[in-house]
C-alpha cells in the first residue's frame, strides 16, 4: 500500500503537451478516478507512473521513493489494461502466474497466490482455459487476477470496463468496488465515462488538454465545479448554459439572458456577483434543478425564478421525462417529474431552483458560484 | 439470380482461375502418371495407364543418377539456412517494427530495396566477394548466400506480422517484470509462430528450388543441390531418351515442396494474410 504524489509533472509528446505541471496527492488506498475526454492526458497519466512513459519535467513518487527512473518491474505496481493484454499463448494460469514465475518465486507460492486470487474473481474453473476460450468478462477478470497476485502497492486501471457491454459494466463496476474494499489498495483509475467516475471513485480528477480542472470528491465535483469543463463534464445529461448578463436592480441581482431570461440571484450568491454587474457571465443550471412550473410542488414559481421555453423533443424515461427545450435559440433540456404533460411545440413555463444555478465568468469560463 | 454487367469482370477471372486450375491439375497428374511410365509407355498417349505400378524409374534416379546425394545436399542446406534466416530475422524485424531509433527507417528501407534487386545484377561482385573469403564451392558458402538473400523478404514479413500484435501486451510483460529479451522470447516470439512458420515455408521452398546461385557458386558433383542434379539429369536423360526417369526426378525435386506445403498450409496462408484485415 501506498501514496502517490505527482510533483510539477509535465509530459511532451514532441510539441504536443500530455501532461502540464501537474500536482496531485494520491492517498494510501484511495480510489482515485482520472477523468476527461479523448486526448486529455490521462491514460499519459497512468503510463507516468506505471513507467511505461518517461516523465519531461517533475517528479512521481511511490510512497516516498521518487520512481522516475525506476523501471515498470520495481515500482510495485500492477496494471489492467483496457484491451485486457491477456497474453493469448498462455492459458489463465499462466497469464496470472507470468510475472511471479519471472519474480522466480516458489511454486507453492505461485500457486497458493493464483488460486486465492481465481477464488475472490470466481475464475477457478477457467485457469486451464486460453484467453481466446473466453468471454469478455472473463477475461476482465483474468486481466484482475493478473494484477492481483502481484499483491502490488499501487492498482493502475485504464478504462478496464469499456470493451464490456452495458449490462456487464454496471456489475463488474460494483464488483471493483468491492475488489478495493477488500484489497484495501490504492487504485488509480482512468476512464472517460463519468458515470464510472461518479460511481466508483473516493475522488475524481478532472483532466481537459494536460491540465488538472479540478480534484474532488464525486459530490463536491457535481455540485461546485471550479469552471464550464467541469461542470459540463460531470453530470449526465449535461448542465445548460446560457449567456447571460448580471444586472442589479434595487438591493438584488438578476441574471438577464434570451427572451424574457431573468432569474434572481439568490441572497446567498450576492456578494460573489456584484462586482459583475453589467458584465457578460454564463448562467449554468442542471437539467434537474429545472421543474415544470405547472406540476411543481416544492417550488413557488414567480417572474424571477421562471422563465419561458418551447418544447422540442420529449423523452418519456418512466421515472421522469426529459425535456429538450429551446429558449430564443439556445437548447437546454429539464429533466422533469412524469406527471409533466409538456408537448412537443408546448410553450411551457420552467421554475429554476435559484439555489442550485451557477454563475461562470464569461472570458476565463471559471465558476464564479 | 439475376446478372449483372458489373460482375462480367469477376467471372472473366473466375474463368480463368478455374482453367488454370485445370491446367495445373492435368500436368501434375500427367507428370506423376508418366513417372511410372517406362518411356515406350510414354510414348504410346498421355492417358495411358502404366502396365504396371513400378518404382523402377526413381530407384534408377536416386542411385544410378545420383539424385539422393543432391536431394541429401539440397536438404542439408535449405535447412540449416531457413534456421539462420528465421533466427536472424526474427529479432531484427522486431526491432525493425517496435523501435524507432536512428537510421531505423533507413535500414527498413534498405531490406525492402533488397527485396528488389535481381541476384543477377550482383553476381560478379558476390563472386569476388565468395572467392575472396575462400567461401565458393562450398557447403558454407551456399548457405550463407541462401541465408543473406532470403534475409530481406523475410524480415519485410515478419515486420508485418509484428507490427500487428499489440504493444500493450509488452507494456503488460513489462510491468510482469520482463526485461526486453524475456519479452521477446516469451511473448512475442510465441504470437509471431504463424508468421514464423509462414516465413519458414516460404524459404524452404524457395531455396529448395534455388538454381542460379547453386550453378554459380557450386561446382564440384559432391556439392551438387536437387536442382542442379536435375539440371544435370535433364542433359543425360534428354540423351538418352529416359523420359520416365526424367519424370520420376521431377517428382522427386518437387515432392518436397508439396508435403511441406500441405502439411502447413492453414498457418501459412493466415501468415500471408496478416495486416490485411482486423488482428
Amino acid at each position: 500500500m501506498a501514496s502517490v504524489t505527482f510533483e510539477n509533472v509535465t509530459k511532451k509528446f514532441g510539441d504536443v503537451v500530455a501532461a502540464k505541471d501537474q500536482d496531485l496527492e494520491i492517498k494510501d488506498k484511495e480510489f482515485l478516478v482520472l477523468v476527461g475526454p479523448s486526448g486529455c492526458g490521462k491514460s499519459t497519466d497512468l503510463r507516468m507512473i506505471a513507467g511505461l512513459e518517461e516523465i519531461t519535467e517533475g517528479k512521481i513518487k511511490i510512497g516516498d521513493r521518487v520512481v522516475n527512473d525506476v523501471p515498470p518491474k520495481d515500482r510495485d505496481i500492477a496494471m489492467v489494461f483496457q484491451n485486457y493484454a491477456l497474453y493469448p499463448h498462455m492459458n489463465v494460469y499462466d497469464n496470472m502466474a507470468f510475472g511471479l514465475k519471472l519474480r522466480k518465486f516458489p511454486k507453492e507460492d505461485i500457486d497458493r497466490r493464483v488460486n486465492d486470487a481465481a477464488e475472490i474473481l470466481s475464475i477457478e474453473p477457467l485457469l486451464d482455459r486460453k484467453p481466446k476460450q473466453l468471454s469478455g468478462g472473463q477475461r476482465q477478470r483474468v486481466a484482475l487476477g493478473r494484477a492481483i497476485v502481484r499483491e502490488p502497492k499501487v492498482f493502475l486501471m485504464d478504462e478496464p470496463l469499456s470493451n464490456l457491454d452495458a449490462k456487464l459494466r454496471v456489475q463488474m463496476r460494483t464488483e471493483l468496488s468491492k475488489l478495493h474494499d477488500r484489497l484495501k489498495t490504492t487504485v488509480i483509475y482512468v476512464t472517460h465515462d463519468q458515470t464510472e467516475a461518479m460511481t466508483m471513485g473516493d475522488r475524481i480528477v478532472v483532466l481537459k488538454d494536460g491540465f488538472i480542472q479540478q480534484v474532488d470528491s464525486p459530490l463536491e465535483l457535481y455540485n461546485k465545479p471550479n469552471n464550464m469543463f467541469v461542470a459540463g463534464f460531470i453530470g449526465s445529461p449535461a448542465m445548460n448554459f446560457l449567456d447571460a448578463t448580471i444586472h442589479k436592480d434595487g438591493n438584488e441581482y438578476f441574471a438577464e439572458g434570451a427572451g424574457a431570461f431573468n432569474i434572481k440571484i439568490p441572497d446567498m450568491f450576492k456578494e460573489k456577483v456584484k462586482e459583475y454587474d453589467n458584465k457578460k457571465v454564463v448562467f449554468g443550471i442542471r437539467p434537474e434543478d429545472l421543474t415544470d412550473a405547472r406540476i411543481s410542488h416544492d417550488l413557488d414559481i414567480t417572474k424571477e425564478n421562471s422563465f419561458e421555453a418551447e418544447v422540442e423533443v420529449v423523452e418519456p424515461m418512466g421515472s421522469e421525462i426529459y425535456l429538450y427545450l429551446s429558449v430564443d435559440e439556445h437548447s437546454m433540456i429539464a429533466r422533469v417529474d412524469a406527471e409533466s404533460d409538456a408537448k412537443v411545440g408546448d410553450k411551457i413555463k420552467l421554475g429554476v431552483y435559484t439555489q442550485k444555478m451557477h454563475i461562470f465568468d464569461n472570458e476565463t469560463e471559471e465558476a464564479i458560484f | 439470380m439475376k446478372f449483372k454487367f458489373s460482375e462480367i469482370p469477376k467471372y472473366l477471372i473466375n474463368l480463368f482461375l478455374i482453367f488454370w486450375i485445370g491446367f495445373s491439375l492435368f500436368m501434375f497428374f500427367w507428370l506423376i502418371l508418366s513417372s511410372f511410365k517406362t518411356t515406350r509407355e510414354i510414348y504410346m498417349g498421355v492417358w495411358t495407364m502404366p502396365s504396371n505400378i513400378s518404382l523402377d524409374n526413381y530407384i534408377r534416379v536416386l542411385t544410378d543418377f545420383g539424385l539422393l546425394r543432391f536431394m541429401v545436399n539440397s536438404l542439408f542446406v535449405v535447412t540449416i539456412s531457413t534456421v539462420l534466416v528465421l533466427v536472424l530475422s526474427a529479432p531484427i524485424a522486431y526491432v525493425l517494427s517496435r523501435l524507432k531509433f536512428f537510421g531505423s527507417s533507413f535500414i527498413s528501407l534498405g531490406f525492402i530495396i533488397g527485396i528488389g534487386i535481381p541476384i543477377q545484377t550482383i553476381f560478379i561482385p558476390l563472386y569476388l566477394m565468395m572467392s575472396g573469403m575462400s567461401l565458393t564451392d562450398s557447403y558454407l558458402g551456399l548457405i550463407w548466400l541462401y541465408t543473406v538473400t532470403s534475409l530481406p523478404f523475410t524480415i519485410y514479413l515478419l515486420m508485418g506480422f509484428f507490427k500487428t500484435i499489440p504493444s500493450t501486451l509488452e507494456d503488460a510483460a513489462r510491468i510482469d517484470g520482463a526485461t526486453a529479451t524475456q519479452s521477446f522470447l516469451k511473448i512475442m516470439l510465441p504470437m509471431a509462430r504463424s508468421g514464423l512458420i509462414s516465413a519458414g515455408i516460404f524459404v524452404f521452398v524457395m531455396l529448395w528450388k534455388e538454381f542460379l546461385l547453386a550453378l554459380v557458386f557450386i561446382s564440384t558433383e559432391n556439392y551438387k543441390t536437387i536442382s542442379l542434379g536435375l539440371y544435370s539429369l535433364i542433359t543425360k536423360l534428354t540423351y538418352t531418351g529416359d523420359w520416365g526417369g526424367l519424370f520420376a526426378g521431377v517428382v522427386l525435386v518437387i515432392l518436397p515442396s508439396i508435403i511441406f506445403y500441405s502439411i502447413l498450409a492453414r498457418k501459412f496462408i493466415a501468415g500471408l494474410t496478416v495486416g490485411i484485415g482486423k488482428g
